[in-house]
């Protein structure tokens, strides 16, 4: 909650932003509606800092979870099953 | 070589849960994609088609027949749920701001953990969004729901994973 008290006008205007979050995370907002979203966070400290936080979030979960790598055993199985191998053909 | 694989055995991994599943269910994928490569157009996203394959395959042949039933009463759970509470637990102590505080303390054990503890159409929208930024219409296409469907998921797969991430710092405090 904002500690600061808020015009009704300016509460919407906060209140459109957030509904807006998720898109505005996944980039599915319209070019328009992005440049709406992004006025406001640079007149409104609070849901810029909200708003941040949100994406760093993301990109920390995507950053940590890419560093999980399929087994070596995998790769092996899978270039043996479409005939790469190093048995191939070449090698009998 | 097997480009992909590693993002395709992380979302096999997420969506099944098993390793094992996972490693058949990446190897069903690459077999598949190669007996229809002739039906792949060069110049469309490959990445996109490799994981359309692979979500068909989960569907069809690794999902859960019986699915957990959705509970309702996640919409009550505020936006900003973990900005709230790390910019709580540390106004006190004048110290991490809630970003630092979560490239600090969250692993990727806790993530996964709690991108498994979610409910199966939420976990699923996550790892395709989240995971792998596909767009809502690629995801919409791959798990055979309407746009509007991937939207609430998405929103209530990630509030419950801030929840889990919450729990996660405070059972682990440093």
């Amino acid at each position: 909650m904002n500690e600061t008290s808020q015009t009704p006008v300016e509460f919407n205007q906060c209140q459109q932003a957030v509904q807006r979050l998720n898109e505005y995370l996944s980039r599915e907002l319209t070019s328009d509606e992005t440049e709406l979203v992004q006025e406001h966070l640079q007149q409104c400290k609070g849901c810029f800092d909200k708003f941040h936080f949100e994406e760093t979030l993301l990109k920390t979960i995507r950053a940590k979870i890419s560093s999980v790598t399929a087994p070596s055993g995998l790769r092996d199985s899978v270039l043996k099953l479409l005939g790469r191998d190093s048995a191939g053909p070449e090698a009998s | 070589m097997l480009p992909h694989i590693d993002a395709l055995y992380r979302t096999a991994l997420g969506m099944t849960r098993n390793p094992q599943d996972a490693d058949d269910l990446v190897q069903d994928t690459y077999l598949r994609a190669f007996q229809y490569f002739h039906q792949f157009e060069g110049g469309t996203n490959a990445r996109a088609w490799l994981f359309r394959i692979l979500t068909n395959l989960f569907i069809n042949n690794y999902r859960k027949r019986t699915r957990e039933p959705e509970r309702v009463s996640y919409d009550e759970m505020e936006d900003f749920f973990l900005y709230n509470r790390l910019a709580d637990a540390h106004s006190s102590d004048g110290g991490l701001t809630p970003e630092t505080a979560i490239m600090q303390k969250v692993e990727v054990e806790a993530i996964q953990d709690a991108i498994d503890k979610l409910p199966d159409e939420y976990r699923e929208a996550v790892i395709l969004s989240d995971m792998n930024e596909f767009s809502y219409q690629d995801i919409s296409e791959m798990l055979e729901i309407p746009i509007g469907t991937v939207r609430s998921r998405l929103s209530r797969g990630r509030k419950l994973i801030q929840k889990s991430l919450w729990a996660f710092t405070q059972d682990n405090p440093r």
